[in-house]
Formats: C-alpha cells, structure tokens, sequence
C-alpha cells in the first residue's frame, strides 16, 4: 500500500525529529489505519486471563494451563473486535514478557482488561503501579481500563468477596471490581444453568464492555487529535527554538564580519596614509639606480632610500598583522619561523615576499584598486579562519535541523489530512 | 522404623531429638575481626587528597565524594553491627532450636501454613507456642496467626512446635507498607532455613527470590512450598449454588512444583547462588486437610507427607549451619554490610573518577593550545604601539618589561577562564622575555640629516626584525608557560588516579581475604 509506506515515511520523518514520540507515533499510525477495536487483557499470570477470553469469545481461542502459559502474544479477531492476551506481568525470570505484554497493553488496544484474581486479596506494589499508570493514560488519550475479578468461585464465600472488595477499595477508591469467574460460566453454559451463569458475572462484563466499544470510534478520534495536537505544538516549539538560535548565529556572524570589515578597513587607511605621507616626503627616485661596485662599502643615495621604504613598508605590514591577530585571522605560529621572516602565510600570501619600490607601494596603498585588493583578500583568510568556519558550521548544523524540523511539520500535516 | 509410622510422626519425634553442639568457632571470629581491624586502618590511612586541583574541579568533587563516602561506610558498619544485637539477642534466646523463615508475598497463606503446623504438633501433645516480637523483645502469646486473603501479617511473629522447632513468619514481601519489609530483613539472620511460600493461584513468581538474595548468598536451604494448592468445585443442583473444596490434581500439583524447579533453579543461577540449596518444591492444601478431618488420608491427599520428608531433609543442612551461627552472622555482616557495601558503593564512584581523569587528560592538549592562542591573540595586536614607543625611547627593557608583564596577566586571566579549576601559578620567570641589543636595533640604518644637507650613519631600528624578534620571545614564553601548566595538571591528575588505584587495590585485596575467610568457616563445618 502505498499510502501506508508514505505514512512510514511521514512518521520516522516526525521521529527523527522528536525520539521522544516513537511510541505516540506508532499508535497514531495505528489510529489512522482504523482497523477494528482491540481489547487487551493485562495482569499477572495464572489470574485466568486466558479462559476469560474464551468466555467472552464463546469459544476455545486461547490456551489454558494451571502454570505460566501464555508467552507470546497472541491473538484473535471475533465479530469485528481483535482480543490480545498478552503475557503475564512477571512471568519469567527476565522482563521480556513484561515488556512485550506492557508494549501491547499500551500500543494496540483501546480497551484493558486487568485481570485480578481474586483468592490472591489485594493488589501487590507491581499491579497498583501498572493500574495507576493506566489510569493516568485514560486521563491522557481517553483509553478505558477495566478492572476484573477473576475466578471469585475461588473465594469461600460471599463474605470473603466482600473483604477482598473492601481491601481493594482500600487501595484504589471507586475502582468498580466486574467480579467474574469463568468456570462457572462454562458449567452454565454447558448445564443450561441460570443461577451459574448469572453469578459467573460474565454477562454484565460483556454488556460493560460492547458499551466500551461502543465509544471506541469516538475514542479513537479524540485520541488522534490529541496526539496530532501535541506532536504539532512540540514541533512548533522545537522549530521557533531553532529560528531564534539560528537567527543569534546569523547576528553574531554578521557582526564579527561587520567589526572585521571596519578594523581591517582602518587598518589600511591609516597605513597607506602613512606610506603615501613616507613617499611625498621622498625626492629623486634614487632606489631604482643600481649600486656600483665601489658604492658596496660607502652609504649612497639608493641604499638609503630602500631603507627608508622598507622601514615604512614594515611597519605597515605590522599594523595590518595586528589586526588579523585580533580578529583570530592568524593564531600562534606552529613552528618556529626565521628570525627574518617575522610573517605568517596569510601576510605573504597577500602582500608578497618582493622587495618593494616606490611603484609597487603606490599600487598597493595609493590607488583605491590596490586597497581594495588588500581588503578583499584579507577577507578572504578571514573567513577561512578556524573560528568563523567553525561558526559557519555550527550555523550549517542548525540549518540542517530547522529543514529537518520543517519536513517533521509537512509530514504531520499529511497525517491529518490522511486522518 | 516401622512402616506404618507416617512422616509426619517421624518428623516430629525428629524435632524432639534435634541436638545442638556448638561448634568451636573462636578462633574464625577472631580472624574475621583482625579482617575488619586491618580494613579499617587500611582506609584511614589511604585517602584521596586532591594537590593541584580546585575543590570545584570536577575530578575532586568526585575524589571528596569517595573519601565521604568511605568514612560514611565505617560509620554505618559499626551502627549495622550494633543494630544486628537485636538480631543476636534473638537469635540466643534460639540458640538450642532449629528456625525456619516462612517467606513469602502476603497472599501465600503464610499464616494459615503455620497454624496448620501447629496445630498437627499439637495433635501429637507437642507443647505450641505462639510469640510475636514487639521492640525487640520476644512477647508469648495464646492466639494463632490471624489468616486471610489481605495483608494482615503486620509484625514479626513465630510459632514454636514442640521444645526445639520455631517457625518465622514474616511481614509480607513486597508487602504494602515498606516498613513492614525493613523488619523482615532484620530478623532473618537468625534463621537456618527458609521455606518459600509461593500461592499456586500464580506460583513460582522467581523475581520474589531476589528479596531472598541475602539468605541464600548465606547458604540456607531453600524449599519451595505451593501452598493453596487446592480449588473450589462449584454445580447448580436444582436451582442452588453446591461447592466442594478439593485438592489440585497430582498432575496439576507435578506440572506446577516441575515448572517452580525449572525457573527457580534458572533465577539462583542468575543470582549466583548454589544451586544444591534448592530441594524440591512441594504442594499442600491446608484447606483441604483442614476441611476433610485432618485423617492420614486427607494429610498424605493434601501433600503434607511429602512436605513431612522435606521438611526432614532440609534439617541436617539447617543444623551445620546452626552450629558455625555465630561465625555466619559476623561473617554476613563483613561481606554485606563491610566488604560488599564498599564495592558496591565505591567501585562505581572509582571508575566514574577514572572517566571524568581520561576525559579532562584528553582535553588538556586542546586547552594548552586554546590558552597559548587566547593569550597570543590578545598580546600580539599591542605590538605596534610598544614599537611606537620603543621607537621614542629606545628602551629594551621597558619594551620587554611592559610585553612581560602583559602576558602574565593575560595568561593568568586565561587560565583562569579554560583552566579555572586547576591551581595554576604563572611563573614570572618563565614569562620573561629578553631581548639583547642586536636583536632589538636590527642593524644599521641610515638617515637623512635635513639640516645640512648631508648623509650620515646612525644607529636606527629596523620595524621588522624588532617585531620578528618579539614575536618570537612572546610565542617562545607562552609555549612554556602553556606547557608548564598543562604539565602541572596531567600531573595532579596523575597522582590522584595513583591514589585511587591504590584504594582500589586494597579493596580488592581485602575481599579476597574475606573470601578465604568464609571458605574456611565453611569448610570447617560438619
């Protein structure tokens, strides 16, 4: 079927999205497959469980056995309603069967039966538990639990029924007790015996519980809207969650990028004005005209010249460092470099390892294109800087869960058009 | 023995025979109490002291919490000591009887057992008296137990049959009223062994027996008794309700004591218990016995000939345990309440301290290079302006002092936000940078002299070899400082995970020790 692959897809869609509603979405699922009503049967074993089921059945379904029997779970659809017995509460020497009976008890049915036996008296600290949380699904989703006595032809009499019945009231007030015992509806049955068959208490059950049925439909569709309704709210809030982190992280990089652009931007203004005040300041060109080799030893014209640029040139190339440095552009150099070469890679990737003539220095600090240059490749290596990919990263990873969040939205509106 | 005395006669007349020889068993609890003299000395002795580390670190939140934790337990040992006295008390006031724990949820007929027990020896003109224990002191009473399908077992009582058996009923496992259950703990050390009460309307509940770990990690017997093993047998004769109380069938009793051994034997594996301490679980009805005359037919019928033989089976054992009693009680009380408690506490909190000290050791690496690369951040744009000023005065060692000066307190100011609960002291020494004067005026530059005209040599300052030479003594200084810190902290991690291995270590060899102990208590046995 195609829709109920489609509805897969919608749900794990949902579930990766919220792990926490994998169970909520399951039962969804099988909410809007809509199949007949389901009535489980929970409780410890050997509480009759079992040849219950086959009395309201009116016929052999389930197995019946004086020990631990029912292991698996197992079941059986009868006039347009599915019965699971599911395995006893405690049953074996690991939870398996707990769990699984818990699983079913809570997925699949619409309506519990909790099946007591009689003779044992009150409840124990496990059954009072599992009824309680019950109890507070039936407040939840609307699911209707309904308690039963089992096997009362076990109590000596009817004063011992009432003991057993006032200590239970004890425990869990107002809890209605639907006191049954499944032998003695067989007996009447198979005798045509009326008082059996009527003190069996089978009858009223059956009766309380096609009432229950009866509401099933109604049930199920509050149930929907309420899991619908929630899954969505949370879902909206996980999504503004994201938009406003999301949004945080878009402020701060923009930011960083903005005060980045504006240190960087000054940094150069300032330098190149200092260059470009250096090189005014300069008459004849004199560093261009070679040094002969009898000027090796003297101090002439050129040699001081090409001091005078390079101390400028430095100095500029120090500003600018120091502004990369703050901006984390360049971190703490890994290996020891020259005592020559005080620059990183970033700055001699930008600016070059050449000597600088006065042509070179106006091209780069004196025309608005050679500063631009500086600026643009600056920014660069900026953004390749291990804090801002990191940040970009981070702003990926949000992204990502916000789509994620957006298909969890699309895909529950899909299950309640299908609903 | 002749053939037509039932069981039930033999078991009795068994009882009145019971002889107890108390064994010599000085010489154990002796050195049981040198184990625990040893133990604690061992412990105060060895503490985890946390140098290096802020008491907010996690790793010394966690190394306070075990030395808490282990002063805590040798307070609580010896308060467990004095409180199992009452235990003693009652258990001497038994000293010359056989006890036997009557275990069970509060539906297993636990009372209505008894009752039946003491009734049958009092059908033999066996003396019966029942007790209950209220603060601690054994109080005689006239009246049965009070039998029914609620818990009505509120208190410790017991039965006495005959001069030398006691049956001990407790309150109710899983029992409603959890105080109810901390009594029952506190009294079953005086048991020999345990009956295990189970209701056939839903028997052999196994997970029950974990409340009986305890006992049985004590070496008691355990017998499994289906008790209620009987049904009401209900028609409709002309228009009225007949009943008729009858037994389980032989086959529904077998299928039931089968599927009881089965997964009770699986549970004391599970467990770790010796699987010999299970006898064969039988069923009875004491309903049923009741109910049809209590004649040897009805007994035998109900299962009480074969709860008889049990019964007798399990008394031998139950007797060797008697007689090294005293040596067991200590003997539990180390392995439970001294040894095993200290494991059981410590161990995990001993290997939480080993994760949370492999986690902060892997992430020292990455917070040396963090704090070198904070600090460099924040000094190396200062440059400039100290070059600016180097430049007016021509003062090295100001520039070094000044640059010197800030990376100690940038770098305490770091350390203090990645590092802060560690205790880290810069040195100042080793954030000192030097620079000698070469390096400082880069070698001879030449300048114009505007007002004549002329060239001449001076003394100047190269930008960039100045600014190459600082950098280098800067990033030199924060490598060691960085270094040195992560070293100071590898190091204070190291000698607490030291101290810890020891604690663990003399744990372990301490239980080993009890081990032998016990075996030899044991072995010394009958």
């Amino acid at each position: 079927m195609v829709s109920s692959k489609i509805r897969e897809q919608a749900a794990h869609d949902i579930a990766s999205v919220l792990p926490g509603r994998t169970h909520d979405l399951a039962r969804l699922q099988i909410l809007i497959d809509d199949s007949e009503p389901v009535v489980t049967v929970v409780g410890k074993y050997n509480h009759g469980k079992s040849s219950l089921l086959n009395e309201l059945l009116g016929r052999d379904a389930f197995a019946v056995s004086d020990r631990r029997e029912t292991v698996h779970l197992s079941d059986s659809v009868h006039r347009g309603v599915r019965w699971l017995d599911a395995p006893g509460l405690d049953a074996d020497v690991g939870t398996q069967d707990d769990r699984e009976a818990l699983g079913a008890a809570w997925l699949k049915s619409d309506i519990r039966l909790f099946v007591h036996a009689a003779k044992e008296g009150e409840l124990d600290a496990k059954e009072l538990k599992l009824l309680g949380e019950l109890d507070a699904d039936r407040t939840r989703t609307g699911r209707q639990t309904l308690f039963v006595l089992s096997q009362v032809d076990q109590l000596a009499d009817a004063a011992a029924l009432q003991n057993v019945g006032d200590a239970i009231d004890r425990q869990m007030p107002g809890l209605t007790l639907n006191a049954v015992s499944s032998v003695r509806h067989r007996k009447g049955l198979e005798g045509g015996k009326q008082l059996l068959l009527e003190k069996s208490g089978i009858p009223a059950l059956h009766a309380a519980l096609q009432a229950e049925l009866a509401r099933v439909p109604h049930a199920r569709a509050c149930e929907t809207a309420l899991l619908m309704r929630e899954i969505d709210e949370e879902l909206q809030l996980l999504r503004a969650a994201q938009r406003t982190s999301l949004d945080l992280l878009r402020c701060t990089q923009r930011q960083q990028r903005l005060d980045f652009d504006r240190g960087l931007a000054a940094v150069i203004e300032k330098v190149a004005g200092n260059i470009d005040a250096m090189l005014n300041a300069l008459g004849t060109d004199h560093a261009i005209v070679p040094d002969t080799a009898k000027d090796a030893y003297m101090i002439t014209a050129g040699k001081l010249e090409r001091a005078h640029i390079q101390i400028a040139y430095s100095r500029a190339c120090i500003e600018i460092d120091a502004v990369l440095t703050a901006h984390g552009v360049v971190g703490l150099p890994s290996e020891q470099h020259a005592a020559a070469s005080s620059f990183n890679s970033v700055m001699i990737a930008v600016m070059g390892v050449s000597v600088k003539f006065r042509k070179d220095l106006r091209r780069m600090f004196c025309e608005a294109s050679g500063r631009e240059r500086m600026q643009r490749e600056f920014t660069h290596y900026y953004e390749l800087s291990d804090d801002r990919k990191a940040l970009a990263a981070q702003i990926a990873d949000t992204e990502d869960a916000l789509a994620a969040s957006e298909k969890a939205l699309a895909a529950i509106r899909l299950f309640e058009a299908r609903a | 023995m002749k053939a037509d005395v039932s069981l039930e006669q033999r078991f009795i007349a068994e009882v009145d025979a019971l002889d107890f020889v108390a064994q010599d068993i000085d010489a154990h609890l002796r050195a049981l109490n040198a184990w625990l003299a040893k133990l604690s000395a061992d412990l105060q002795a060895g503490g985890l002291s946390c140098d290096g580390l802020h008491a907010h670190n996690p790793l010394a939140v966690q190394a306070d919490a075990i030395n808490a934790l282990v002063r805590a337990s040798a307070h609580t040992w010896t308060q467990q000591w004095a409180n199992l006295q009452v235990t003693r008390d009652l258990a001497d006031q038994f000293d010359d009887q056989a006890l036997l724990l009557v275990f069970g949820k509060f539906n297993a007929g636990k009372s209505s057992f008894c009752n039946f027990l003491a009734d049958r020896f009092a059908a033999h003109n066996r003396p019966v008296r029942y007790f209950h224990v209220d603060a601690g002191r054994v109080v005689e009473t006239a009246e049965p137990f009070t039998e029914g399908a609620t818990e009505t077992t509120s208190r410790l009582q017991g039965v006495r049959l005959g001069e030398k058996l006691v049956l001990l009923d407790t309150p109710g496992l899983h029992s409603v009223t959890p105080e109810n259950a901390a009594l029952t703990q506190r009294f079953t050390d005086s048991a020999d062994g345990v009956l295990w009460l189970t209701s056939s309307t839903s028997p052999g509940q196994v997970q029950e027996l974990d409340e009986l770990g305890r006992e049985l990690h004590r070496n008691k017997p355990l017998l499994p008794v289906v008790t209620r093993s009987d049904e009401y047998d209900e028609d409709e004769v002309d228009g009225e309700i007949v009943r008729r109380l009858c037994n389980k069938s032989a086959q529904r009793r077998a299928l039931q004591e089968h599927d009881i051994r089965v997964r009770a034997r699986d549970k004391l594996v599970a467990m770790g218990v010796d699987t010999a301490l299970l006898k064969p679980p039988v069923s009875i009805s004491a309903y049923v016995a009741r109910e049809q005359g209590q004649t040897p037919e009805a007994m035998a019928d109900a299962g009480f000939e074969k709860l008889y033989a049990a019964l007798l089976a399990i008394t031998q054992p139950a007797l060797a345990y008697k007689r090294r009693k005293r040596a067991e009680i200590l003997l539990h009380h180390l392995e439970e309440s001294v040894s095993g408690r200290l494991c059981r506490d410590v161990s995990p909190l001993l290997a939480e301290l080993h994760g949370l000290a492999q986690a902060a050791l892997a992430a020292l690496e990455l917070k040396r290079e963090q704090l070198a690369n904070a600090v460099w951040r924040a000094i190396v744009p200062t440059l400039p302006g100290l070059l600016d000023a180097y430049v007016a005065t021509r003062d090295i060692e100001a520039l070094c002092g000044t640059v010197s000066e800030s990376i100690v307190a940038t770098f305490g100011r770091e350390a203090q936000r990645l590092l802060g609960d560690y205790v880290i002291a810069p040195e100042a020494s080793v954030a000192r940078i030097e620079l000698d004067e070469a390096a400082a005026s880069g070698g001879t530059v030449v300048e114009h002299s505007a007002a004549h005209g002329q060239l001449r040599e001076v003394d100047g300052i190269d930008f960039g070899r100045v600014h190459a030479a600082l950098s280098n003594a800067i990033r030199r200084s924060l490598l060691s400082l960085s270094g040195d810190a992560a070293r100071r902290c590898r190091a204070s991690i190291d000698r607490l995970l030291e101290l810890a291995r020891d604690l663990e270590e003399s744990l372990k060899v301490h239980e080993e020790k009890l081990c032998e102990l016990k075996r030899e208590v044991r072995s010394a046995a009958i």
